[in-house]
C-alpha cells in the first residue's frame, strides 16, 4: 500500500513540476489546430491530415521532458542517492506521459467526432504510433545528450525530413494514413518501444557508471 | 575568448547534428539536381518540358468559374489556409453572396443559382468531403488533391458559361470577392487564379528558349538563389536549438553562479556567444556555398556570378540564422526554460506552410522563409529584390534589437534585478524531496 502511495505521489509531482507547462503546450497546439485544418464533416483519409501532421506533435512535446528535471542542474548524484530506484521514477513519468498521450489523442479525436468527422479506431491508433515514436526519439536523444533542446531537435527535424521525404521513409513515415495505409503503424510503435527501452538502457548504464 | 566559443560550439552534439542535416538537406534535395538543371532539353523527352502559368483570360474565367459553381454545389470549398486542406462550409447568407457573384460572372438569375444548390442539397445523402489523392509540393507539403468534386454528377444543374461583357479585371475582382467569403487561400484568390487555372504544358521550343534565357540571364544567379531557398528552409530552423543549447548548458552546469561572477560583462559575453553561434552555422553554408559553386564552374565553365552562391548565403540565409539564434537567445535568458524551441518552431512552421501556394517566388510580408523554388522566374526576382532586401534588412536588424535585449536581460539578472522569472521554478532539490 505505501509502496503503491508513494508511486502516485511520484505520478502527482511530476505532473506538477515537470510536466504541466507541456500540458499547457499540448492545449495551446490542439487550440491552433483547427484554425490550421479543417476538423469538421471529414472522412477518415482525409480526419487524418489533422490528426498525424499536428494532434500527434503532443507525444513529442509530453515525452521528450521526461528526463528534464534533472538535466536542471547538476544533481544527478542526490537523485541516484534516493531510495527509491531512479530508474523507476523515470518508468512512472515514461508511463504518465504515454497515458497522457493516448488521453489528449482521445480528447481530440472526441472533439473531431463532435464537429461530424468520422473517427476509427485505426485513426486514434495510427496517430497514437505517430506520437509515440517521435516522443521515443525526443526521449532518447534528450537521455544521451543530457540536453532538452537537443531532446527537441531530432523530433522536430524527424517531422520536419517527413514532409520533406514522405513514403520515401519506407516503415517509418509518420503521416501514412493520410495515404489510406496503416502497415507503418506497427513499425513506429515497435520502433518507439526499441528506442525507449534504449532510452532506459543508457540511463541505466550511466547510473551504474557512477 | 571568440574562438573558444568557435571550438566549444564545433565540438558539441547539436552543432554535428545541424551540420549533418544540412549537408544531408543540401545533397538530397539541391545538389543531385543541379546536373538536370543546367542541362539542356532534349528533343522529344517523353518525360515532357514540364509546365508554364499562361495569365490567359479565355483558359482562366470558364475553368474558374465551373470551379467555384461546383463547389457552391456542394457547399464545400477547398481552401489552403497554412498550405493544408482545409473543407469550409458557409452559411445560407454566404452562399447567398456566392451566388450572387456567379450570377454577376454569368448573367444566370441569383435565385436560379440557389435553386440548384437546394435542389442539389436535397438530392445528396452525404456532406462528408472524399479527401481523394495525396500530393506533395516541390518543398515536400503534403497536398490532399480533392477528388469527388470534379466527378459531382451536374447533370439538372444549370449550364452557365461566362459573360461575354464581361472585362477580365471585373472577374479577378469578383473571384477575389468570392475568395474573401470562402475565408482567404482558395483557388479563388487573385495570386493563385493563374497558378491554378492557367496551367499550360511546355514544348521543346518553349523549354529550349527558357534554357537560353537562364543562361543569358545569369544561371550563378539562378542556381544561388534555389540554393538558398532550400538551404533557407533548415538554415532558419536548426540555430534555435544551438542558442538554447548554449544558454542552457551553462545552468545545467551551475556556471551561472561561476560565470555571475566573473569581471567579463555580459554584453561581452551573450555577444561573443551570438556572434560566435552565427559564424558557426555559416561555415556550413559557406562549404555548402562553396561546393556549388564548383558544381557551377564544373557544368557551365568559367560563367559570370560564380561568386553568386556566397553571395546569396549572407543577404538571404544569414539573416535567417541571426533570427533563430538571436530568439533562441534572448527566450531562454529570459525564461530559463526551452520555450524558443515551441515559439520558434511554430512562427517557423506556420510560414513555411503558408508558402506552400507560392513556393516560385515570395519575399513579402516580411515572411521568415523567403521562397523561390525554380530556376525560372526570374521576372519575379528582379521585380522584387527590393521586397527581398527589405525582408533580408528587417530580420538583421531585429536580430540585433533582440540580442541587445538578451544583453540586458542577462546583465539584470547578473545583479539580482529579475529574480522572478516568467514561469514559476522550484529548485530541483526540492522537487527530488518530494519525490
Amino acid at each position: 500500500m505505501s509502496a503503491l502511495l508513494s508511486n502516485v505521489q511520484i505520478i502527482k509531482s511530476n505532473l506538477k513540476n515537470n510536466l504541466f507547462p507541456h500540458l499547457i503546450l499540448t492545449l495551446l497546439l490542439f487550440l491552433l489546430t483547427p484554425a490550421i485544418f479543417s476538423i469538421s464533416h471529414l472522412n477518415a483519409r482525409a480526419a487524418a491530415a489533422p490528426m498525424e501532421t499536428f494532434v500527434a506533435l503532443c507525444g513529442m512535446l509530453l515525452l521528450t521532458p521526461i528526463y528534464y528535471p534533472e538535466q536542471k542542474g547538476v544533481i544527478n548524484e542526490t537523485v541516484e542517492a534516493k531510495y527509491v530506484n531512479h530508474l523507476w521514477i523515470i518508468f512512472l513519468r515514461f508511463l504518465t506521459a504515454w497515458v497522457l498521450t493516448a488521453l489528449a489523442i482521445l480528447l481530440f479525436a472526441g472533439i473531431m467526432l463532435y464537429c461530424g468527422s468520422t473517427i476509427t479506431g485505426r485513426l486514434i491508433l495510427g496517430t497514437f504510433a505517430s506520437a509515440i515514436f517521435l516522443g521515443a526519439l525526443g526521449m532518447l536523444t534528450s537521455c544521451i545528450s543530457e540536453n532538452i533542446a537537443v531532446g527537441y531537435m531530432i523530433p522536430v527535424i524527424y517531422y520536419a525530413f517527413n514532409f520533406a521525404m514522405g513514403p520515401k521513409l519506407g516503415n517509418f513515415y509518420l503521416f501514412s494514413l493520410t495515404g489510406d495505409s496503416f502497415a507503418e503503424k506497427p513499425w513506429l510503435v515497435g520502433g518507439s518501444i526499441v528506442l525507449a527501452a534504449a532510452a532506459f538502457g543508457v540511463q541505466y548504464v550511466r547510473m551504474k557508471r557512477r | 575568448m571568440f574562438l573558444k566559443e568557435c571550438k566549444k560550439i564545433l565540438l558539441s552534439i547539436p552543432y554535428i547534428i545541424i551540420a549533418a542535416i544540412l549537408i544531408v538537406f543540401f545533397y538530397t534535395q539541391f545538389y543531385v539536381g543541379i546536373n538536370a538543371d543546367l542541362t539542356a532539353p532534349q528533343p522529344d523527352d517523353p518525360a515532357g518540358y514540364g509546365y508554364y502559368t499562361q495569365d490567359d483570360p479565355t483558359l482562366i474565367m470558364p475553368a474558374a468559374t465551373d470551379s467555384l459553381f461546383l463547389e457552391f454545389l456542394n457547399n464545400a470549398y477547398i481552401a489552403y489556409p497554412q498550405g493544408f486542406y482545409k473543407n469550409v462550409t458557409l452559411s445560407d447568407s454566404d452562399q447567398a453572396q456566392i451566388a450572387e457573384i456567379l450570377s454577376k460572372i454569368t448573367g444566370v438569375p441569383t435565385e436560379d443559382f440557389l435553386a440548384a444548390e437546394k435542389e442539389e442539397r436535397e438530392s445528396s445523402s452525404t456532406t462528408v468531403i472524399d479527401a481523394g489523392e495525396e500530393a506533395k509540393a516541390e518543398d515536400g507539403s503534403i497536398y490532399i488533391i480533392p477528388n469527388n468534386l470534379t466527378e459531382v454528377d451536374r447533370s439538372g444543374t444549370l449550364d452557365i458559361s461566362v459573360r461575354e461583357d464581361l472585362s477580365y479585371e471585373e472577374f479577378i475582382a469578383l473571384m477575389d470577392q468570392a475568395d474573401k467569403i470562402i475565408g482567404g487561400e482558395s483557388y479563388y484568390k487573385r495570386a493563385s487564379l493563374a497558378s491554378h487555372f492557367g496551367q499550360m504544358p511546355k514544348d521543346y521550343t518553349q523549354a529550349m528558349a527558357d534554357y537560353e534565357a537562364l543562361l543569358e540571364n545569369g544561371a550563378g544567379v539562378a542556381l544561388s538563389r534555389l540554393f538558398s531557398d532550400y538551404l533557407g528552409i533548415f538554415a532558419t530552423l536548426l540555430p534555435v536549438f544551438l542558442a538554447v543549447w548554449l544558454v542552457m548548458k551553462d545552468r545545467a552546469a551551475r556556471m551561472n553562479e561561476l560565470v555571475s561572477t566573473r569581471q567579463i560583462s555580459s554584453w561581452k559575453l551573450i555577444g561573443v556567444r551570438y556572434l560566435a553561434l552565427v559564424c558557426m552555422v555559416m561555415l556550413v553554408v559557406f562549404v555548402l556555398a562553396g561546393i556549388t559553386a564548383t558544381s557551377i564552374y564544373s557544368i557551365c565553365g568559367a560563367i559570370d556570378g560564380l561568386y553568386m552562391p556566397f553571395v546569396f548565403a549572407i543577404g538571404w540565409i544569414m539573416p535567417g540564422i541571426m533570427i533563430s539564434a538571436s530568439l533562441g537567445m534572448i527566450l531562454t535568458v529570459l525564461t530559463g526554460t526551452p520555450a524558443a524551441i515551441a515559439v520558434f518552431g511554430l512562427w517557423w512552421f506556420l510560414s513555411l506552410t503558408s508558402n506552400v501556394s507560392n513556393i516560385y517566388g515570395n519575399y513579402e510580408n516580411f515572411t521568415l522563409i523567403p521562397r523561390h523554388n525554380t530556376i525560372e522566374n526570374t521576372a519575379y526576382f528582379t521585380e522584387n529584390l527590393r521586397a527581398l532586401a527589405e525582408n533580408r534588412f528587417f530580420y538583421v536588424a531585429l536580430s540585433i534589437v533582440l540580442v541587445l535585449f538578451s544583453m540586458y536581460i542577462y546583465e539584470a539578472k547578473r545583479r539580482g534585478r529579475w529574480h522572478v522569472s516568467i514561469i514559476k521554478q522550484r529548485s530541483n532539490h526540492q522537487i527530488e524531496f518530494e519525490e
